[in-house]
C-alpha cells in the first residue's frame, strides 16, 4: 500500500490529463469523492462533465461506472432495481438497478420527476437502498456525480431541497481558455485521451485514501469556525432556507480530504474558506426579493466568509 | 463639499432649512461611526425607494395641475428624492456600488454573458459624485426661480473651495479650473433654460393655457396641419332650464399685423400694467361675494332673471378665463383676484390649480369699452386692396342694418372651405409687393381655418366702417348627456369676431366660420379618450374636494400619519440593523488573548505599514502573503507561514524546534522589511 498523498496526486494527474484546464475543479471533485460525499455539476452542455466522471472511473482500477440519463418518464425502479416473480422457482428475484455501482453519473438529474429524484435520497445519504422492504447495501466507493444544465429550464423539475442537501458540493467546470481549448483539440486529433487512460490507483488505494481523509487533523478552533460560518446563513433576511448541520459536516469532511490532496495532514482556515462556497451555496434558498434583486447564493456565502471572523 | 453643495441648493431654491437638514444627514457620515452593512439588495431597495418617491412626486405635481412644470419641479427636488441612495452610499460599509443596481438590463446582460461563458466586467462607482452633480443641476435656477445672479458665483465659490480642500493651490491651475467651472455652469444653465422653454413653450405652442392677453400669434400663413389636443379644458354645466353659451371668449385683440393680433392700448388711457384693472367684489343679498364685470352694474349683475352656468377646469396663475362675451358677473371662484382689461379679457389669479365657479351671463351690456376708431377700424395697407375688392363685390353699404350686413358677410364666407390644413404661401421676407395670406384667402384660395375667417371678417367689416375686434376662446359644442354638462376640449379652440352694434350700444359675437367646421371638430377623439377623460375628471374633482378646508385637514392628517409611519418603520429597521464598522482588531492581540500566539504574529505591526487593513474574514497568513513583493527572499515567509499554520491549527503536538525556528524566521523577515523601508526612496 502506497502513501495516500501520492495516490491522490496520481489520480489527480491522470484525470487532469483528460479533463484539461480544470485542475482546480478536478481536485475539488476528487476531494469530494474521497470525503465520501457526492457532487452536483451545474454546467453548460459540452464542458466535460461526463468525461470527468468517466475519467475518474477509468483512473481507478476495478471500479464499475454506470450512467443514467434522467428523463421525465424515468421511474424509481429504473434506478434502484426491481423484484421480478420467477415462475420456475416460485420466488421473487431481485434485478439490481444502476445504483448498485461504484461511480454513478446521473446525467441531467433535473429532467426526472421529483419521485425518481428522491429515489436516490436513501442511496446517497445512507449508502443503501430499500426495495420491497429489503435493504441492499451499496458499495463502499459509491460516488454520485449528477449534472444539470443551468440554461434550459423548460420541462425540468428543480431538485427538492432535501435532495440538494444530500450533495456535499455543487460546482461547475465552466469554459476553458482559448489556449486550453486549442490544446484539447490537439490532444483529441488522433484518439480521445480517455481511450488511452490507464488505471493509476486501485480500489483499495482509494478506500485507503478515504480512510486517511477521516484522520486528517481538524482543530477544535476550526470546528467552531465551520459552525460559525454555516450558522451565519441563519437569520439573514435574504435567505429563506439556510444551511443545515449536514452542511457543517460536509464542509469539515471535504476540507479534510482537500488537505490530503494539498499534501497536508491537518486543515487550515484557508482550505475551509476555499471549499465553503461549493459546500454551502447550493443548500441555500433565497427570498424571491433577493433573487430578483440580482443576489446569488454564492455571492452571499462569499460575503459571509468575508465577514465571519476567522481564527488567526 | 456635498454638504456645502446641499446648502447652496437650499439657498438657490428657497428651501434653506431642508438644505441644512440634508447637508447634516449626508455629512454626519464623516463625524459618526454609525454604519450599515448595505449589500446589493439594500442598494436596489434604496433605488426602488427613490424611483417610487419620484413617481409619487410626478403624480403629486400632476394632480396639483402643474403638469407643464413637472421637469423643473422634479429636477429641483431631486436631492431629496435621491437621498436614500446617498444615505446607502455614505453610511454603507462598501465604498462603491455596482451599476447593476440601476439597470434591469445590465443585470440581464450579466446573466446572459454568464450563460455564454463570457466575461462581464461590472462597473462600480461612488454614487456621491452622481449625487453632487444632481445637487448642482437641481440648484440651477429654472422657471419661476428667475433669480440666477447668485448661481454662477456660488458655483465658482464651491469649485474654489473644493480645489483648496484638495490642496491644489497653484495659481494658474486654479484660475483655469475656475474658468472651466464657470463656463460649464453658464453653459449648463443656458441649456437647461432652453430645454425648459422648449418643453413648456415649444412643444405646447398654441396651447390655450399660455394665451397672452397682449398678443396672439395666429397660424395664418403657416404651412401644414394645425393639431390641437382632445384634452378636456373646461366643463360647463348650465343651471336647470338655462341655455349653454355658444362661445366662451378667453382673450380679445384690436390690431392685426402680419399674422399677429395684439392688444394696443390707446395712448390717452392711463395704463397700469397692461390695461388690466381689478374687478372689485360686491356683497350679494346672501352675504357672499360676487364680481360684477361692469363696475356700474351693481346688484343687477346677479339678478335672478339672468342665466348662469358653472365653469370647472384646471388653470394656472394669471391665465385668461373663458367667458361669454356678455358675461355679467362671477361668483364662487376661489381666487386671490380677478382682473378685466378694456377689451373684456378677464384673467384670474386662482388659489388652487383647479377652479370651479358660477358665471352669470346674457346681460344687456358688455364689459368692453366702446370702440376707438383709430384702433377698431384699423386695417393694414397690405390687406386693403383685397378687402376693397371683396367689398365692391358684396356691396355692404347697400344693406340697411348691421344684421343684414353681417348676414351678407356670413353668406360670402359660407362658400369658402373650412380646412385645418393650410396651403397658403405667406409672402417671402422683404417681398412686400406679394399679396398677404389674408388677401390670398379672400381672393384666391378661399379655404382656411377659423383664424382666417375671423381675421378676414374682422378686417372686412372694419374696411366697411364697422368697428370689430378679434376674439379667441372656445366654441361650446359637445354635450355630455350622461352628466348633463358641456365639455370643452382643446380642439374646440376657436376664433371669431366681436362686432360693435351701434344701435344697441354693445359688442356682439359674430362667427363667420362656415358651419362645416363643427363636423370637423366634433369628430371622435383618440381610442382611449374616454379613459383619459375619466382620469382627468377624477383628478379635477379630487383636487376640488381636496381644496375644501375640512377635507384638507383630513387629507393632511392621513398623509402625515402614513408618511410618519413609513419613516418610523424605516428608522426602526435601520436602527436595528446598524453596525459599527468592525474595529481593526489586532490578530496578535486576538491570538494572545486566546493563548495561542506564535512568533509570526509579531510581524503584524511592520506588515500593517505596507499592507491594507486585514478584514475580519481574511486569514492572517493569506494577509501576510501580500508581503512577498516587499521581501528579497519570499521563501523565508513561505516557510514561516507553513510553521505558523502547523503551530496554530495542527492539534498534534508540534516539534520542539518549531517555535524557535519560527521566531528566527520572523526576526529575519522583520529585518528584511525594515531594510527595505530604509532603502526605499
Amino acid at each position: 500500500m502506497t502513501d495516500p498523498t501520492t495516490a491522490a496526486a496520481r489520480m489527480e494527474s491522470a484525470v487532469c490529463s483528460v479533463v484539461r484546464g480544470h485542475t482546480d475543479v478536478v481536485r475539488r471533485v476528487l476531494a469530494c469523492m474521497v470525503s465520501g460525499g457526492h457532487v452536483l455539476l451545474e454546467d453548460f452542455p459540452g464542458t466535460g462533465k461526463t468525461t470527468l466522471a468517466k475519467a475518474i472511473a477509468k483512473a481507478i482500477a476495478g471500479t464499475v461506472f454506470k450512467r443514467v440519463q434522467f428523463t421525465p418518464d424515468l421511474l424509481p425502479s429504473d434506478i434502484l432495481g426491481i423484484s421480478v416473480f420467477d415462475p420456475r422457482t416460485q420466488e421473487f428475484r431481485f434485478h439490481a438497478g444502476p445504483v448498485f455501482t461504484d461511480i454513478l453519473l446521473a446525467d441531467e438529474i433535473n429532467r426526472a420527476s421529483p419521485r425518481t429524484q428522491s429515489a436516490l435520497l436513501e442511496a446517497m445519504g445512507e449508502r443503501q437502498a430499500t426495495i420491497d422492504g429489503q435493504r441492499h447495501a451499496l458499495d463502499g466507493l459509491f460516488f454520485v456525480i449528477a449534472t444539470q444544465n443551468p440554461v434550459e429550464f423548460r420541462g425540468t423539475y428543480p431538485l427538492p431541497e432535501a435532495q440538494m442537501d444530500r450533495f456535499a458540493m455543487q460546482c461547475s467546470l465552466g469554459y476553458v481558455s482559448a489556449a486550453e481549448e486549442s490544446a484539447i483539440l490537439a490532444a483529441q486529433a488522433d484518439v480521445h485521451p480517455l481511450d488511452t487512460l490507464e488505471a493509476v490507483v486501485t480500489r483499495e488505494e482509494v478506500l485507503a485514501l478515504m480512510a486517511a481523509a477521516k484522520h486528517v487533523r481538524f482543530s477544535p478552533e476550526l470546528r467552531d469556525y465551520v459552525v460559525a460560518l454555516v450558522g451565519a446563513t441563519r437569520g439573514r433576511p435574504e435567505i429563506q432556507l439556510s444551511a443545515s448541520p449536514r452542511a457543517s459536516l460536509a464542509l469539515m469532511k471535504v476540507s479534510q480530504a482537500m488537505a490530503l490532496f494539498e499534501g497536508g495532514d491537518f486543515v487550515s482556515p484557508e482550505i475551509i474558506q476555499k471549499m465553503a462556497v461549493d459546500v454551502i451555496a447550493h443548500r441555500l434558498v433565497l427570498e424571491p426579493e433577493a433573487r430578483f434583486g440580482g443576489l446569488s447564493a454564492r455571492q452571499i456565502v462569499m460575503d459571509l466568509i468575508a465577514q465571519t471572523p476567522v481564527p488567526v | 463639499m456635498l454638504g456645502s453643495a446641499l446648502l447652496f441648493w437650499g439657498g438657490m431654491t428657497g428651501h434653506g432649512w431642508l438644505g441644512l437638514v440634508l447637508a447634516m444627514i449626508v455629512e454626519a457620515a464623516q463625524w459618526t461611526r454609525l454604519r450599515w452593512d448595505f449589500n446589493e439588495a439594500a442598494w436596489i431597495r434604496a433605488w426602488h425607494l427613490c424611483v417610487i418617491s419620484s413617481v409619487l412626486a410626478i403624480v403629486f405635481i400632476w394632480i396639483d395641475g402643474n403638469s407643464f412644470m413637472t421637469v423643473p419641479l422634479l429636477l429641483g427636488w431631486l436631492p431629496l428624492l435621491l437621498l436614500p441612495m446617498q444615505f446607502v452610499q455614505a453610511f454603507g460599509l462598501r465604498p462603491l456600488m455596482s451599476v447593476r443596481t440601476f439597470s434591469f438590463f445590465t443585470k440581464k446582460q450579466r446573466e446572459l454573458n454568464h450563460r455564454h461563458g463570457l466575461d462581464h466586467a461590472t462597473i462600480h462607482f461612488n454614487f456621491g459624485y452622481a449625487y453632487l452633480l444632481t445637487v448642482l443641476v437641481a440648484a440651477t435656477p429654472l422657471g419661476e426661480r428667475e433669480d440666477s445672479r447668485l448661481f454662477l458665483p456660488g458655483l465658482v465659490m464651491l469649485t474654489l473651495w473644493t480645489l483648496l480642500g484638495a490642496g491644489r493651490c497653484r495659481r494658474t491651475h486654479t484660475v483655469l479650473l475656475l474658468l472651466v467651472a464657470g463656463g460649464i455652469a453658464a453653459l449648463g444653465q443656458i441649456t437647461l433654460a432652453k430645454a425648459y422653454n422648449w418643453l413648456n413653450f415649444g412643444v405646447l405652442e398654441g396651447n390655450q393655457d399660455f394665451l397672452s392677453p397682449n398678443h396672439y400669434r395666429t397660424a395664418i400663413g403657416r404651412f401644414g396641419e394645425i393639431k390641437q389636443s382632445a384634452r378636456i379644458v373646461w366643463r360647463v354645466r348650465p343651471a336647470p332650464h338655462n341655455p349653454p353659451p355658444t362661445h366662451l371668449r378667453s382673450t380679445c385683440y384690436n390690431r392685426y399685423r402680419a399674422s399677429l393680433w395684439s392688444n394696443v392700448i390707446p395712448a390717452d388711457l392711463p395704463v397700469a400694467e397692461n390695461d388690466f384693472k381689478p374687478i372689485l367684489p360686491l356683497k350679494a343679498p346672501d352675504a357672499t361675494d360676487f364680481y360684477p364685470l361692469r363696475p356700474d352694474a351693481g346688484q343687477q349683475a346677479i339678478r335672478a332673471a339672468l342665466p348662469r352656468f358653472t365653469l370647472r377646469g384646471a388653470t394656472s396663475a394669471n391665465s385668461p378665463l373663458p367667458l361669454p362675451g356678455n358675461a355679467a358677473s362671477l361668483r364662487d371662484f376661489d381666487a386671490d383676484a380677478l382682473e378685466c382689461n378694456s377689451l373684456g379679457t378677464v384673467r384670474i389669479f386662482p388659489r388652487q390649480p383647479v377652479i370651479n365657479g358660477t358665471v352669470i351671463w346674457n346681460d344687456d351690456a358688455t364689459p368692453e369699452t366702446p370702440p376707438r376708431p383709430e384702433l377698431d377700424l384699423d386695417v393694414d395697407d397690405s390687406e386693403r386692396a383685397a378687402l376693397r375688392h371683396v367689398l365692391t363685390e358684396l356691396r355692404l353699404a347697400d344693406q340697411p342694418t348691421l344684421a343684414a350686413r353681417l348676414e351678407v358677410v356670413r353668406r360670402f364666407f359660407a362658400g369658402f372651405q373650412y380646412t385645418r390644413y393650410n396651403t397658403i404661401q405667406p409672402p417671402g421676407i422683404g417681398k412686400t409687393n406679394q399679396p398677404s395670406a389674408i388677401s390670398i384667402f379672400l381672393t384666391t384660395s378661399r379655404r382656411g381655418h377659423c383664424e382666417y375667417f375671423a381675421t378676414a371678417a374682422c378686417l372686412l367689416l372694419r374696411e366697411a366702417g364697422i368697428p370689430t375686434r378679434y376674439a379667441v376662446g372656445y366654441a361650446v359644442l359637445e354635450h355630455d348627456a350622461k352628466r348633463d354638462e358641456w365639455v370643452v376640449r382643446g380642439h374646440h379652440g376657436h376664433a371669431w369676431t366681436r362686432v360693435w352694434d351701434r344701435d344697441a350700444n354693445l359688442w356682439i359675437d359674430f362667427d363667420p366660420t362656415p358651419a362645416a367646421w363643427l363636423g370637423v371638430e366634433t369628430r371622435a377623439g383618440q381610442p382611449l379618450q374616454w379613459l383619459i377623460d375619466g382620469v382627468q375628471r377624477i383628478r379635477e374633482d379630487f383636487t376640488l374636494w381636496r381644496n375644501h378646508p375640512r377635507h384638507r385637514v383630513i387629507l393632511s392628517t392621513l398623509l402625515l400619519a402614513a408618511g410618519g409611519a413609513g419613516l418610523v418603520f424605516l428608522s426602526r429597521r435601520l436602527w436595528r440593523s446598524k453596525r459599527s464598522p468592525a474595529p481593526a482588531v489586532s490578530a496578535r492581540r486576538l491570538a494572545t488573548a486566546a493563548g495561542c500566539g506564535t512568533p509570526l504574529h509579531q510581524l503584524e505591526h511592520p506588515a500593517s505599514k505596507l499592507l491594507p487593513p486585514r478584514l475580519p474574514g481574511q486569514p492572517f497568513c493569506a494577509w501576510l502573503s501580500g508581503l512577498r513583493p516587499h521581501l528579497p527572499d519570499p521563501g523565508a515567509l513561505d516557510e514561516a507561514i507553513r510553521l505558523h499554520q502547523r503551530l496554530r491549527f495542527d492539534p498534534a503536538p508540534p516539534a520542539a524546534s518549531a517555535t524557535g525556528r519560527l521566531a528566527d524566521l520572523t526576526k529575519l523577515i522583520k529585518a528584511a522589511l525594515s531594510a527595505g523601508r530604509r532603502d526605499a526612496p
